[in-house]
């Protein structure tokens, strides 16, 4: 039993850390909380619905452009949406509401294309399970395990070693100063989104390929992500991993204590008793106003 | 984003309170702004004292705990099954059952609420808060408390929820957990930033707007599927047009920091 509840935290942490990084990269180096980023995780499943029922494409295609699709997606909105709002000084709460309604759009397009019910793209071949040390993992859920890991890894590449990264982490820091440099502050937060918007895809179906996909299913992923944004600080790749198989820990321990049915109401009771107590997240950021 | 909890805590308030207690809509309602105050210090004391959005995830949390609440406590609040059969308002004896009363109760409310706002607004209470909207630290070196300050003014508007939740309690005369979820809480917002914020004719405009917008667009004839989904794109429409190009709102004084 112990051993369930820790695959399924494997599991579920998996993918609130492909979410969670992603929606702290783009609060990282653009500065705000992009509500739109949960749309973009059903984005990509939906989108691969279309490209199956109506294309009539083979799975791994379809899924293939469902993910790019949402990278579309997430760069149009930056495009058009969230840089000029940025190059006219938009504030972060501004840059939140914009993105609160983005999403409302997002998510009622999605239900007025496809309808409010839980639909499925599962192909029918990858519905085995393994059994080891007395749990049970069906091969979606390893392969979600699997990817996040490889995410998180080229993610952490990416930031640490490559120049891209490094422009990134300056603007991370200091935007002005990253463009004094001549980094091109534009061009590497579209690329930001560009990334973040993928991997949210991927959770996105791979969520959908888990447990099919309802119109909603952005929502609930991000609020988790926004949750292990904050346990991790948003400046730390690392913590926002560590905070997201963490938080799926706490979820299936509280489950397996208390009545499932309380769960979303105790995950954000630990979450503003851990805004009360310590919020600077694990490693993170600065969080209280009016400290100079 | 935890308005809808005040108002939905309004509403189960007064609405038990009527039911078990026998007690006049004024007093329930009363007891029902009490109570969100007061429920209103737990997620304000705590989270003021944060950086803009991040008071707003946890206002957003607390908003969830309090639907998970209202849920899930099936002895008191019946969960999803809901609360049926509130009697409708007694004041003094005379019972509003008509739409006609009703309108003249929710009108006297509204105006209520407003001349309280006002009168807030116009007092020394009030340009503290403005004080504190434009430099807080400015303010805070004034010597004012900005944390008490910015508590009460929440504490305010929780009541002011509740009292609108408790006359929708006793208007419908059911009520269940889904009118009081998140989507509330930023159709809410959504009318403040469209009418703007910082006047007193703001949100009653946007209210205007966003309530009549939906009836407008039964006439079209879509179906009611694609009609709930239209209406909340529209919304979504509204609110991102709106602070991009005008996020003091139309009729507001304050642009969100901008």
């Amino acid at each position: 039993m112990l051993s369930q509840l820790f695959f399924n935290a494997l599991v579920t942490g998996s993918i609130y850390s492909l979410v969670g990084l992603g929606l702290s990269l783009i609060l990282a180096q653009a500065k705000f909380i992009n509500f739109s980023h949960g749309a973009l995780v059903a984005v990509a499943p939906y989108g691969a619905l279309f490209f199956i029922d109506q294309l009539q494409l083979n799975f791994y295609a379809s899924v293939s452009m469902g993910i790019l699709f949402s990278i579309a997606v997430g760069c149009l909105l930056e495009i058009f949406i969230f840089r000029p709002s940025r190059q006219a000084n938009a504030s972060s709460l501004i840059l939140l509401i914009v993105s609160l309604g983005v999403y409302i759009c997002i998510q009622n397009t999605i239900s007025l294309t496809f309808g409010d019910s839980a639909r499925s793209i599962r192909s029918g071949n990858h519905t085995a399970t393994l059994v080891f040390f007395g749990g049970s993992l069906t091969l979606i859920q390893l392969a979600t395990i699997i990817t996040s890991f490889l995410a998180t890894c080229c993610l952490l590449l990416l930031v640490k070693k490559t120049k891209v990264g490094a422009g990134m982490r300056a603007i991370t820091s200091d935007p002005e100063l990253a463009r004094v440099f001549g980094i091109n502050i534009n061009r590497i937060i579209l690329l930001t989104f560009a990334i973040g918007s993928g991997i949210a895809g991927i959770a996105g179906i791979l969520v959908a390929l888990d447990v099919d996909m309802t119109p909603r299913m952005g929502m609930s992923l991000l609020v988790m992500a926004m949750v292990t944004v904050i346990f991790g600080g948003s400046k730390n790749l690392i913590g926002v991993t560590v905070g997201a198989y963490l938080l799926a820990l706490a979820q299936q321990f509280a489950v397996w204590n208390i009545n499932s049915q309380w769960q979303d109401a105790i995950t954000f009771l630990v979450l503003i008793v851990f805004l009360l107590f310590k919020p600077a997240g694990l490693k993170g950021l600065q969080l209280r106003k009016g400290n100079i | 984003m935890a308005h809808a909890a005040f108002y939905g805590l309004g509403a189960y308030t007064s609405a038990l309170i009527t039911l078990h207690f026998g007690a006049p809509f004024l007093l329930s309602t009363l007891m029902g702004m009490m109570a969100a105050a007061l429920i209103s210090l737990f997620i304000s004391l705590p989270s003021l004292r944060l950086h803009d959005d991040y008071f707003v995830i946890a206002t957003f949390g607390f908003q969830m705990i309090i639907f998970g609440v209202l849920n899930n406590w099936m002895d008191v609040t019946r969960g999803p099954l809901g609360i049926p059969g509130i009697p409708q308002p007694a004041i003094f004896g005379w019972v509003i059952r008509s739409q006609i009363g009703f309108v003249v109760l929710s009108s006297l409310l509204a105006i209520f609420a407003y001349s309280i706002v006002y009168r807030l607004s116009a007092s020394p209470f009030g340009r503290v808060l403005r004080a504190v909207r434009e430099d807080e630290i400015f303010a805070q070196s004034l010597g004012k408390n900005t944390l008490w300050f910015k508590v009460l003014a929440f504490a305010i508007s929780a009541a002011l929820a509740a009292s609108a939740g408790s006359l929708y309690a006793h208007y419908i005369t059911f009520i269940d957990p889904t009118s009081f979820t998140i989507m509330e809480s930023i159709l809410v917002i959504s009318m403040v930033i469209i009418g703007g914020a910082g006047s007193p004719w703001g949100p009653l405009i946007g209210a205007l707007i966003l309530v009549i917008l939906p009836e407008a667009l039964r006439f079209v004839g879509f179906p009611s599927t694609v009609a709930a989904n239209l209406r909340q794109i529209i919304y979504g429409i509204l609110l991102v047009l709106m602070i991009i190009l005008r996020p003091r709102g139309l009729v507001g004084r304050y642009g969100f920091g901008q």
